[in-house]
């Protein structure tokens, strides 16, 4: 390869895999395919991460844009066509060369193509499909491949591009259709939910046939997934977890993620550059998700009309439990699976591991630090053999203060506010109360103190 | 157990492997001599006690297929896979657990993997969690490079001996390349060959033999990732200490492009 071509990839990788950072999903699980003769690859149920950027998120897969020349103009874009910023397009050659390469030298699990849309939609997702059947059919490829999927592509190019991913995705970017038309003026909302409709059947089909035939070719294996901005509208978390939910629900998707906006544009309908990014929104956001998915909440439980924001102090199961004091204390050797799962600081393994001891004998305060169980929130709303681990008032208020001390790492500025709002009076105890140990008590009561 | 009886402890001193360990477990079993007064320790480093017999057993691949048969028969497959991942922990003291956790699963059936309350069966459980958890970790941060003869070489230093989990799961992943995966602590190689599969080596491989050989490719390879490593990562959200606790230092020193400015 001469060196003026080798200087244009270098160049291309920095411009399109700077083009496709903002979005989020690089995960490369959710399909389990193992390797064949004569292929390069396999797939691991439960994603691989390879490394991790700067930012600390994972890196997955080869995730860039095939071109980031751009048609549409949505504000919250750094690609949008107004925007003067460096335009780049690969060769399905040269992505197919780079996915290899790093492939082999395991330090990818696949690739993550996405494109700006150019001249139309079909253009876009035909050359989508054929850069990846190059990858599939002349390169061997047998790893991980998630693609976009181009609202307003034909539905035969969507169906043939499945054929040979992995994942498909499509962006809802906005929650509301209010303010997708504000932001991203050629797009509706309808013309995203077609192509994520049109996946969700094409996966149902597919299961179908694969009971029928068990070498069918697979469509989709591992699902598809979205992405929605955070904090680029005024939309409320609330309405932002009621769509996810209507998306896990209605259209059976793998995962939704979301994005906190980063300022790139100057546009007078977005927040300013330079604002800061909603990260610690992002993250309440991503244990609501979970919630949902795994812990068997609804969005209507978490969040009203009422409250339509999360809590910064408490993350969104404790909050729920603070709310719902007359659920709890709950007695640890009885409480069903997904009873456990509503005690904060009790996930999927602590449960499980709870669920699957129990069966061999009553379980003890102590079993449970040993089973590995964190109890410092834990310890407020669970019972052992009808017992707490120490006495203490199961009032909200109580539970609430020893909470914010053992809790989650917050940034620092929300925990000095949390911290100086405090309002002073003659009765209040700084936080002095220690609860009391075993043998302090005992000895009080021998007293010896 | 026969309580009240005096008898010396008897230890069964073996091999740090799986087979080792499970030949120590066979002797232990067919010597009759009764559980309460048997240990069986793994390894060379110990302090020998008064009053224990010591005995050293060999290695018999026989014997260890024999119990990993009953294993899988008489407790269950899930119990053997946790047992097998669990002799791969670097933990001193682990043969004993694994001999304890096997007089429990041959009276418990399947259900020994859940009886947690059990110190030795919930450290062969832990521990078996805890080397599947760094394998997975690695699955990920093994890099190769490639030689000039084409073939790809990947130099690791886990805690836990994870060559022979990671050559599966690359064996299935690369089948038609020349690849040798080798681990710096054991000085244990896993040697592939497309079409014949893989095979472990005990050979120490030095870091001259190999970083003077990188073919050109692969320079150019590790040039166009720094491009795209460097580009993929956000500014406004650089958060360096969440990267460090998602892929400790340890593991860093043996990956592009870490490996040079933290050596």
């Amino acid at each position: 390869m001469n060196c003026e071509l080798t200087d244009t990839i270098r160049d291309k990788l920095e411009i399109l895999a700077d083009a496709a950072k903002y979005d989020v999903a690089c995960t490369s699980s959710g399909s389990g395919r193992a390797g064949k003769g004569g292929m390069t690859g396999n797939t691991f149920l439960g994603g691989i991460c390879h490394s991790f950027a700067k930012d600390g998120r994972c890196i997955s897969l080869l995730k860039i844009l095939l071109s980031n020349d751009c048609i549409y103009d949505c504000a919250y874009c750094v690609n949008r066509s107004s925007n003067d910023v460096r335009r780049a397009s690969f060769t399905p050659q040269e992505i197919c060369h780079l996915t290899m390469g790093f492939y082999r030298r395991n330090y990818i699990e696949g690739l993550f193509l996405s494109s700006a849309v150019i001249r139309n939609p079909d253009d876009t997702m035909e050359l989508i499909y054929q850069t990846i059947r190059k990858l599939r059919q002349e390169y061997h490829f047998n790893g991980y491949i998630h693609v976009k999927a181009i609202p307003g592509a034909s539905p035969e190019l969507i169906q043939k591009t499945g054929f040979l991913a992995d994942r498909m995705s499509v962006n809802l970017e906005l929650p509301t259709s209010q303010s997708l038309q504000q932001l991203a003026p050629a797009k509706t909302r309808k013309k995203i939910l077609t192509p994520m409709r049109q996946v969700q059947e094409g996966i149902r089909a597919n299961k179908n046939d694969l009971i029928l035939y068990r070498n069918a070719p697979e469509f989709v294996p591992a699902g598809q997934s979205t992405q929605v901005i955070v904090g680029a509208t005024p939309d409320s978390d609330y309405e932002i977890i009621r769509v996810s939910q209507a998306l896990y629900d209605r259209f059976s998707l793998k995962r939704v993620f979301y994005s906190a906006y980063v300022a790139v544009n100057e546009d007078k309908k977005l927040p300013a550059i330079g604002m800061q990014t909603p990260l610690l929104r992002e993250h309440r956001l991503y244990q609501a998700d979970w919630l949902l998915r795994f812990y068997g909440f609804r969005a209507e439980e978490l969040l009203s009309e009422k409250t339509p924001n999360f809590n910064v102090l408490f993350d969104p199961k404790c909050n729920w439990a603070l709310h719902h004091m007359e659920f709890f204390p709950i007695e640890v050797n009885r409480a069903s699976y997904y009873d456990l799962l509503r005690v904060p600081g009790i996930g999927t393994v602590s449960a499980r591991r709870i669920v699957r001891a129990r069966r061999m004998g009553a379980l003890s305060f102590e079993n449970l630090r040993k089973l590995g169980v964190v109890l410092k929130r834990a310890v407020y709303f669970i019972l052992c053999g009808g017992k707490q681990m120490y006495p203490f008032p199961m009032t909200e208020d109580y539970i609430a203060r020893n909470l914010l001390d053992v809790g989650e790492r917050l940034p620092e500025q929300i925990k000095e506010s949390a911290g100086s709002f405090r309002q002073l009076s003659l009765f209040d105890d700084f936080h002095m109360e220690i609860p009391v140990k075993e043998e302090e008590r005992s000895g009080r009561i021998l007293g010896q103190l | 157990m026969g309580q009240g009886e005096e008898k010396p402890i008897r230890v069964y001193l073996c091999k740090d492997s799986l087979e080792g360990i499970l030949s120590a477990v066979y002797m232990a079993y067919m010597s009759r001599y009764g559980h309460p007064w048997i240990r069986i320790a793994e390894g060379e480093n110990r302090n020998y006690e008064l009053f224990c017999q010591y005995e050293t057993v060999e290695t018999d691949l026989s014997h260890a297929v024999s119990v990993a048969e009953s294993v899988k028969t008489k407790i269950s497959y899930d119990a053997w896979h946790i047992l097998s991942q669990a002799a791969l922990h670097e933990r001193q003291g682990k043969a004993q657990d694994i001999y304890r956790f096997l007089n429990y699963g041959y009276v418990m059936g399947g259900k020994v993997i859940d009886f947690l309350k059990c110190d030795p069966v919930r450290r062969v459980v832990y521990d078996s969690k805890t080397v599947a958890r760094e394998k997975d970790r690695l699955m990920g941060f093994v890099r190769f490079s490639q030689l000039k003869d084409g073939s790809l070489f990947g130099r690791i230093a886990p805690k836990h001996n994870q060559i022979p989990l990671l050559a599966r799961h690359f064996a299935d992943r690369f089948p038609e390349e020349r690849w040798i995966l080798y681990d710096e602590r054991r000085k244990l190689a896993a040697v592939h060959v497309p079409e014949k599969g893989f095979y472990l080596l005990h050979r120490e491989i030095r870091r001259e033999e190999t970083e003077s050989n990188y073919s050109a490719e692969e320079i150019q390879m590790k040039n166009w990732w720094n491009s795209f490593f460097d580009a993929i990562g956000i500014d406004a959200r650089e958060n360096r200490k969440l990267q460090q606790q998602m892929m400790p230092l340890y593991y860093q020193k043996y990956m592009h492009p870490f490996e040079t400015s933290k050596k």
